[in-house]
């Protein structure tokens, strides 16, 4: 009993981590079909804007706050300056994989440049606190708690507001959605600049979480979000919310029941049962592939 | 040329057949069919292992340092050929999962999260192939035969000439008339395709399994030449090494890919070294993969359809039974796959 | 596609005449990074480690110890009538980058004569290489194959990863401990201490409680942490990286479970480490609980101090070059390059394969030999015809026939002072070993 009270708060607390990234992931995945692969760098250098301001002794939540912006910022450069370009003289799907992971390798090793190769850390102590025989920390909570509102605030978003709905019918079919007046620029700009700020969030998170990092830190991270994304519903923000739910409880489940080294390997057993009965994921309708939105 | 000069441009030349037999394959699968394969080192990955295991013999020998399974002695080249087979016989499920069921982008990102879960199994299940520490000491072919290394450098060259050149002659044996138009048909409109009678899923697990068994002979000649493999040297990113070769020579045909291969793995990441040293000591080196990352921008940028485009296919008049004239169909410029 | 297979074949012949083009004009150029004196020609040692990639740090501290060496060197006369200088070679940390950079570097370096290396997992593919150029190698790779070493040209001052294991036991009981518990990231440089460990214990009646093969990286350990605390053990063994750490012992404090003696194998040592780990458990209890059973060098005496003083003018090569004061793998290479350079100076000659033997003569010495601490010395004594024993910040160096060296143990708490907890003889690491 205590074991599965264990397994769940754990596998709570790595879904609340892994839930902001892949939902930031498969919303502008959704919107604008770029197969975003600079995203875990993207990540990488949330991780060190936080750490910066730790080092200038900022409180934690306006550091994240910081990190958000960062993250919305670098990924409207990137769309804009980078993407948007390719994609406007019709690039393939694949060239615009290519060119984001020559981005992604830009961001990395750039920032290897400058700070070197050592590992940082962290030094963020919280109080702890007990619970049904389970010790976590305070920051631990605090990191579900916020998870929990942007999932609230993403629900709220897409389902309540004109530019959810924009997004959604933008997500569902471009085309369809230009003929109805959705400026598809604009969405596709809120759409960068909300996944920005997830993955801002979502990586300076999981630094902070696992305490040490460098300049590998957010690839590392970023496949295991896109398997959390697959298991919903590739643009299916929902479904990311779901898939990292799923992932989270089973890798941790499997840490204990099978073997630590399994946890992720488990994991990634359950997309493939998952893909094999349904192919395009939890939520979404079809799994055939998608055009690049002009 | 100095000895040492000429063991560098024998690694160079080596480094490139292994290298354009993978890219020839990559390109059959994706530059000719339209097979999205994001996890295609999986497959060179698996034909190295193969070759290493089947030319170390058993655990014990090399002082059971190294755990893995298989094990054999093979003679050469029945050890890259079975190489290239169990490469092929791992694309069999992969292939039912991914390229039947899926399309698009979401085979894109399944095939490149299938690449991740193969190395944190190989890692993991250090029993299988020795885990994180990979393998090593994989013996030479045929090294016995020959008093100088320099002369074996060079035998070595050859041997992987020929498997580049078997690798040619049965990429332009599937890329041929008719097959090959067939092929190309998949590629541009499945649908369309379909409705012409053309088996879409057969014909696209048969290309898929050729060009894993390829990959995996490009993987065995790599590891009896390097002698050790692990891990560390099938990052799923080493995938878009080869996708980059591809895009920069030019897709859908083989010199565009030879040139592919020239200039990305080699050219690109051998003069990067020569990045002058500034900054700390090391720094030099990062900047190395950024400059690599520039130049795939700007060859992308310049030359999207890549440095020797794909020569278009045109079908004008010929023996059409039932229309007198025969309709003009131009194909479109690889990869815009508009479904599927 | 289909062209015809003859202008295909042009088409590759022309892209091989730009590769060999390439390859022999650049041959002209160089990769080093001189500092000499005018009128003295120029020699290259490589540092021949990652510098980029996940094991970017590697290649940090092998390079470290260079520049002092070689700053001590060419100010007291060079070598033969050459200054040393010191090349850096990225090996990108995995073979199918190394070789390639390997024969790069030998084919086209100006004028190489020594390579200090940090590299695990693949010396297998390299070694042979630099063998075959016969170019002298000194290497901080712990491969277990390398312990019965067939090179001529290559020797390591530091044990193989699996020696570690027999000294971790060994240790174990001298502290009197029966239930032990042994916490190695999955990786191979941390499990190469397991079956040492697991063996040395066996031999001494120790019982290794729990043997855990941790995933590095994961955001929650608490499965694991809940298992060890189950088992009691009075210590626990480790090696994993520094992310890793930070995560597992915070959250082990953190579940109340810090109450048994850490001990660290050499895979521990680091800046890196200490940050991560102080950042998981704070400083307090990372000085009470943690030791790292590593080589050992005292941060004293004339050899050190030479050192210190060495390392601390390097600031033009070494931004913050304090850092590594203390940290014993960037001693290791700096006596590696001093111990190339006596033993250079003792055969008269830069080239390999003249003075690649005299490396075990000037470390051995012998009967009679005259023990030196530093370059200077150890040349004063060679020019009044005297046979010398170097005896550098590392220690002593005694090879055996495979021309492996494995060094002292000692416990040390970490920290810039460097105590220790105890030292461990040679004798005891064999015992353990059943030698």
């Amino acid at each position: 009993m205590q074991v599965a009270i264990t397994i769940f708060a754990f596998g709570i607390l790595t879904a609340a981590l892994l839930s902001i990234g892949a939902v930031g992931f498969t919303l502008q995945f959704g919107v604008t079909n770029v197969l975003n692969l600079a995203f875990g760098a993207l990540m990488t250098s949330a991780i060190f804007i936080l750490y910066e301001t730790q080092r200038a002794h900022i409180p934690l939540w306006i550091g994240v706050a910081l990190a958000a912006v960062w993250g919305s910022l670098s990924s409207l450069v990137l769309s804009v300056g980078l993407i948007n370009p390719f994609v406007r003289r019709g690039t393939s799907l694949f060239s615009m994989a290519v060119v984001t992971v020559a981005a992604g390798l830009i961001i990395e090793f750039s920032l290897e440049a400058i700070q070197g190769p050592q590992i940082l850390g962290f030094s963020t102590q919280t109080p702890e606190v007990g619970f049904l025989g389970i010790v976590m920390s305070e920051l631990q909570l605090e990191i579900i708690g916020l998870a929990v509102i942007l999932m609230v605030a993403i629900h709220v978003g897409l389902r309540y507001t004109r530019l959810g709905l924009k997004m959604r019918a933008t997500a569902a079919d471009a085309a369809l959605a230009r003929s109805c007046g959705v400026s598809a620029r604009k969405v596709r700009l809120v759409a960068w600049a909300v996944s920005g700020a997830l993955c801002g969030i979502g990586g300076a998170l999981i630094g902070l979480t696992v305490g040490s990092f460098n300049s590998t830190t957010g690839n590392e991270f970023f496949i295991i979000l896109v398997a959390a994304a697959i298991i919903g519903g590739v643009g299916q923000p929902y479904g990311a919310m779901i898939g990292a739910l799923v992932i989270g409880m089973v890798s941790e489940g499997a840490a204990y029941l099978v073997s630590p080294a399994y946890n992720y390997i488990i994991a990634f057993g359950v997309l493939i049962v998952v893909l094999l009965f349904r192919p395009q994921g939890l939520f979404a309708e079809y799994s055939s592939g998608r055009t690049l939105t002009q | 040329m100095s000895s040492l000069m000429q063991f560098y441009v024998t690694e160079l030349l080596v480094l490139f057949s292994v290298n354009i037999i993978a890219v020839w394959a990559l390109d059959l699968q994706f530059g000719v069919t339209g097979i999205n394969n994001f996890g295609f080192i999986i497959f060179q990955s698996v034909g190295a292992y193969a070759g290493a295991v089947f030319t170390l013999g058993s655990q014990s020998a090399n002082g059971g340092f190294q755990h893995f399974i298989g094990g054999a002695h093979l003679p050469y080249p029945w050890s890259v050929v079975a190489a290239g087979i169990v490469a092929g016989i791992v694309a069999i499920p992969i292939g039912h999962m991914g390229i039947s069921r899926l399309r698009g982008d979401y085979q894109a990102i399944v095939m490149l999260v299938l690449a991740v879960m193969a190395v944190n199994i190989a890692n993991a299940a250090v029993n299988i192939v020795n885990g994180p520490a990979g393998l090593s000491l994989v013996p030479q072919p045929l090294v016995q035969f020959f008093h100088s290394s320099l002369e074996y450098a060079w035998v070595y060259v050859a041997l992987s000439l020929v498997w580049a050149l078997l690798a040619f002659y049965v990429v332009r044996g599937v890329t041929a008339a008719p097959l090959g138009r067939r092929l190309r048909a998949i590629r541009e409109s499945e649908s369309a395709a379909s409705a012409l009678g053309i088996n879409v899923a057969q014909m696209k697990m048969r290309v898929f399994v050729i060009g894993a068994m390829l990959a995996g002979v490009s993987g065995a000649v790599y590891v009896q030449y390097l002698g050790s493999w692990g891990p560390t040297s099938w990052a799923y990113t080493e995938t878009f090494v080869f996708f980059t070769a591809i895009v920069v020579g030019g897709t859908g045909n083989m010199l565009g890919a030879a040139l592919g291969v020239a200039l990305v793995p080699i050219a690109f990441q051998e003069l990067t070294r020569f990045f002058p040293n500034v900054g700390y000591p090391g720094m030099s080196a990062s900047l190395q993969w950024v400059l690599i990352g520039i130049l795939m921008l700007v060859f992308m940028w310049f030359r999207p359809r890549g440095l020797i485009p794909e020569r278009r296919r045109t079908f004008r008049g010929g023996k059409v039974l039932a229309l007198r004239k025969a309709p003009v169909i131009e194909s479109t410029s690889a990869g815009m796959s508009s479904d599927g | 596609m289909v062209r015809s297979p003859k202008s295909t074949v042009n088409a590759l012949a022309i892209v091989f005449l730009i590769l060999g083009t390439m390859g022999g004009t650049l041959g002209a150029s160089s990769i080093a990074n001189a500092a000499s004196s005018p009128g003295r020609k120029t020699a290259e040692i490589a540092v021949f480690s990652p510098f980029s990639g996940i094991n970017a740090e590697y290649g940090a501290y092998e390079y470290s110890g260079c520049p002092p060496a070689v700053n001590l060197i060419n100010a007291d006369g060079g070598v033969d009538g050459f200054n040393l200088t010191c090349t850096i070679v990225d090996n990108r940390g995995e073979p199918a980058d190394a070789v390639p950079a390997a024969r790069q570097m030998l084919a086209l370096s100006s004028h190489l004569v020594g390579i200090i290396d940090a590299n695990s997992g693949f010396l297998s593919s390299v070694v042979p290489i630099f063998n075959q150029a016969k170019v002298t190698d000194m290497s901080l790779g712990g491969d277990i194959e390398f312990d019965k070493s067939p090179y001529t040209y290559f020797w390591r001052t530091i044990p193989g990863d699996d020696v570690e294991g027999y000294a971790m036991a060994a240790w174990a009981k001298a502290q009197g401990w029966t239930r032990v518990a042994a916490i190695f990231s999955s990786d191979s440089a941390a499990q190469g201490n397991v079956p040492g460990l697991v063996a040395g214990a066996k031999r001494f009646g120790i019982k290794i409680v729990i043997n855990e093969s941790l995933t590095p990286d994961q955001t929650s350990y608490a499965t694991e942490i809940t298992s060890l605390m189950a088992a009691h053990p009075q210590a626990i063994m480790t090696e994993m990286d520094p992310q890793s750490a930070g995560s597992f012992f915070g959250q082990l404090k953190q579940a109340g479970g810090l109450k048994a003696q850490i001990v660290g194998s050499s895979g521990t040592l680091g800046i890196s480490w200490d940050t991560a780990a102080i950042a998981g458990m704070g400083k307090a209890d990372f000085k009470k609980y943690f030791k790292i059973l590593t080589n050992y060098s005292p941060s004293s005496g004339l050899a050190w101090n030479v050192w210190d003083k060495a390392l601390l003018a390097s600031k033009k090569e070494l931004p913050n070059p304090k850092q590594w004061a203390t940290q014993i793998y960037s001693e290791i290479p700096y006596d590696n390059v001093t111990l190339m350079a006596l033993a250079m100076l003792d055969a008269h000659s830069v080239k390999p394969s003249v003075y690649n033997r005299y490396i075990g003569i000037v470390a051995t010495g012998g009967h009679g030999a005259v023990i030196v601490h530093d370059f200077a010395q150890g040349k004063a004594a060679l020019a009044a015809g005297k046979k010398i024993q170097y005896v550098g910040v590392s220690g002593v160096i005694r090879f055996d026939k495979y021309h492996n060296s494995p060094g002292e143990f000692a416990a040390e708490i970490p920290g810039n002072n460097n105590s220790i907890a105890g030292v461990l003889t040679p004798a005891q690491v064999a015992a353990s070993e059943g030698r």
